[in-house]
Parts: C-alpha cells; structure tokens; sequence
C-alpha cells in the first residue's frame, strides 16, 4: 500500500465507492453463471457492507481467474 | 406491482406485451431505437391522465400511431396489483377520416374483474358503488373519463388506482435543469426532475421521516455530508442548501451547484424514501447510470433494486456494461426491431442462447430478436 496522491485523496472525499485502502472484497466470477450469483448475494447484504464490495467483469474460466488474480491482483499488494 | 402492460398501434409498439409480472426490478436492453423509451412514453400517457391531463390531444396525436395510422386503434392496457386487488385499465383510441385529433374509442376501469366504470365513446357508464346507484353520462370522446370521475373516499378502488398511477415515477433527469428551487410542494414530480426542490418538499412533508431515508443513502455515497437545508428565500419560495464537512471545516453549497452526478444521487435517495413514505411506486428510470462515474453505477443500480424488493417495482433502461451486468438474464428483456418498419419486440434475456460474458456478447451483437432459439 503506497502514500496516498492528493487526486486519489481527493475522490475519497467526495464520493465513496469501493475504498481500497479499507477492508473490501474484490468478487471476479468465473463466467456468467458466478455473476448472477453474486448478484443476489449482494442484493442480500446490509447496504453499508455492500458498498465495500465490487463485482469485477466476468474473467472468462478459471484460468482466467487465476491469471488476472496473479497479475492485477496480488502483484498489488506485493 | 404491475402485472401486465399491453400496447397496441403506439409508434413502434404494436401487440406488445412488457414481461413484468413477478419481478420487483426490470431491465429493458436493446440497441437504439428498438423501442426503450417508447416504452417510457406508455407509462407516461397512462400517468398523464391519472395526473388529470384528460384532453386526447395533450396525450397523443396522430403521428403515434403506429406507421403513421393503419385504421386499427391505438390501445393501452395496464393491470396492477394494489392492495391485494387486481385492477385493470384499458384505453383506446382512433382516427377516424375527417378528424384533426384522435378521439377515445373505449375505456374502462375494472378492480377484481368489476367494473368500476366503462366507456365507449361519448357513453360513460357508472357501475353501481357503495350507496351510489349506477349512472350513465355523455363526455366530449376528446376528453379520457378517468379524471373525472368522482372518488367517495381514500378506499375508494377508483381513488387507490389513480392515485398510484399519478404518483408513479417515470424519470429521464436533467441534472443542469435542476436547481433546487421550489415554490409549491409535490409528490409527483416532473419527467426531468426540474422540480426536484418541491419534490423534496413534498415527501417531507407527507413524511417527516424520510429524512433519516434520505441521508442514511447519501452519507454512503457523501461521508462528508453534514445535512441539506430547504430555508424560505421569499415570501413564498424556498432554495435547497447542501452542507459538507470535514473535521472542523465545513461549505454550504446551493444545490444548483453540486456536480451532475450527485444530483443524481439527490434523486436517488428521494426515490429510496419516496418508496416508503408514499409507496408502493412504480419507478421508471431511464439511462440511471448517465452522469454517474463507472465504479459507482453498480452501487447505484443495487440500491435501487434493493429498495424496490420489499415493495413497488423498479423498471431501468441502459446501455451501461456496469449497469447490465448488475441484473440477472431472468430480469433483464430485450427489446428489438428488424427495422424502422417492423415493431418492437421484447423477449427475457434467459430465451437467448448467451455464450460466455453477456456484455461481450452485446458488443458482437450476438443479442438479438433475430437469433432468438
């Protein structure tokens, strides 16, 4: 986790979406099938905590999944 | 919750049935001009003469009719459940040679398969109701019945329908129209949200407790707002005020001055608490996502499809990936047309034979009527 920019400083303050720097949860679904899910899971949840959870697009299989994890995800917080 | 909406000969609409009856939240997909607003434009004629406008030439005109008219009439049926009553409300309309506007061919009003009352042309008929005796009267055929006819009371079945239709909200938002300025208070606020400070003064007032609704919804998306104000500026107009703080500082803002998105965010939260103060509504919001930044739209949608699921119905129209990928194939319907000379024709998503990410598949064109298995 790095020192924060003034520009991304900025955007939380104003609006809040998913904020990386607190505790969240980051959904990648396999296929289509894992999206649907993961919509009602969300519609389920308090509004609070659901804000503090972000559907990412469909990877696409497994693999997939993997890959991006390794890639986009992990080396992040490397 | 609206069981069925049927429209017939209305521009692009022609025998169309909406697959609405059973889903709280409604997603209405399809390339432009396949007919998503039109659909916006059925449930805002219908809202029209429930809000009173009853002259047929300040709803329709010729040119709706479907190809520029056929001889067939124009149709609107629409039934809904209220208050464990089924209520069904059909209108039609022609055009006959020699006539400059079209004139009402038929309309009634039924609750639990009763006639509250019918119509067929000038001839209204008034069933028996209550202590009132059945009556028949004669109505200029320009003129639709609906709003004015006399209720007796709040439980009146004729008052429950209109008074739902009325208050439903049809939106397409303006945010650079909306200043947050009023003068009256309403419930039933305009197709732009222009009027969005009388709005709010409006669910305010019928209910106090919407605040706590209200900024419940927007402290989620604006931490740092501190409250709104709504303080008189005249003798008979009041201005909406936002306040921001952050630690000991702190900026008032007028309300014309927030960004556009968080003018959509305003009439999020009024929806949310309108909902409860005055619900069950129907909510017709098209495009929910303009102006609003990509990592919000998913937060945004859920929100309304979540306030929708314990009562009313939700209904959105977009072209957004976040937007579309945040409802299921069973509450998502595909509106498409072969061409400006077919009409529109709706399908639920879980027809289509999707393969891999429905977005993707949006973007190849893979979604359409024409591949329909």
């Amino acid at each position: 986790m790095g020192i924060l920019s003034p520009l991304c400083f900025a955007v939380m303050c104003r609006t809040v979406s998913v904020n990386k720097f607190k505790p969240h949860v980051l959904i990648l679904p396999e296929d289509d099938a894992n999206r649907q899910l993961a919509n009602g899971f969300l519609l389920a949840l308090d509004p609070i905590v659901q804000r503090n959870v972000q559907v990412l697009p469909v990877a696409g299989g497994w693999i997939e999944v993997l890959h991006c994890f390794k890639s986009d995800h992990v080396a992040e917080y490397v | 919750m609206i069981r069925r909406l049927y429209v017939h000969n209305f521009r692009c609409l022609e025998n169309f049935d909406l697959p609405v009856a059973d889903q709280r939240s409604i997603l209405l997909i399809g390339r432009n001009g396949s007919g998503k607003t039109t659909v916006a434009l059925a449930f805002e004629i219908l809202q029209k003469i429930a809000r009173g406008i009853n002259r047929v030439d300040d709803l329709i005109g010729p040119k709706d009719l479907a190809r520029g008219g056929t001889g067939l009439p124009l149709r609107f049926v629409i039934e809904v459940e209220l208050e464990r009553k089924l209520f069904e409300y059909e209108i039609s309309f022609e055009f006959p040679s020699g006539f400059k506007e079209l004139r009402v061919r038929e309309e009634h009003l039924l609750a639990d398969g009763k006639p509250i009352y019918s119509r067929e042309s000038a001839q209204v008929h008034l069933a028996r109701a209550g202590q009132e005796k059945e009556a028949d009267f004669r109505i200029d055929w320009h003129l639709a019945a609906l709003p004015i006819i006399q209720q007796q009371s709040t439980s009146d079945p004729l008052f429950v329908f209109k008074n739902w239709l009325a208050r439903t909200l049809i939106l397409r938002p303006i945010p650079a129209l909306i200043t947050g300025d009023s003068k009256e208070e309403t419930l039933q606020p305009s197709l732009d949200v222009s009027d969005f400070g009388a709005w709010f003064s409006g669910v305010l007032a019928q209910a106090p407790s919407a605040y706590t609704r209200i900024d419940t919804y927007l402290r989620q998306v604006m931490p740092d707002l501190k409250d709104i104000k709504n303080p008189l500026v005249g003798k008979d107009s009041r201005s909406l005020t936002v306040q921001f703080s952050k630690a000991e500082a702190s900026v008032t803002l007028p309300f014309e001055d927030l960004s556009d998105g968080e003018k959509c965010f305003m009439i999020c939260a009024l929806v949310l608490a309108a909902n409860e103060a005055y619900g069950p509504l129907l909510c017709f919001w098209d495009e929910p996502d303009n102006y609003l930044d990509i990592s919000e739209v998913g937060h945004f949608v859920l929100a309304l499809r979540r306030a929708f699921q314990s009562g009313g119905q939700f209904i959105a129209t977009s072209h957004n990936p976040e937007a579309i990928r945040r409802f299921s194939n069973e509450n998502t319907i595909v509106l498409d047309r072969k061409s400006h000379l077919e009409p529109t024709i709706a399908r639920r998503l879980e027809e289509f034979q999707v393969n891999g990410d429905l977005v993707a598949a949006l973007l190849r064109g893979d979604v359409s009527n024409r591949e329909c298995q």
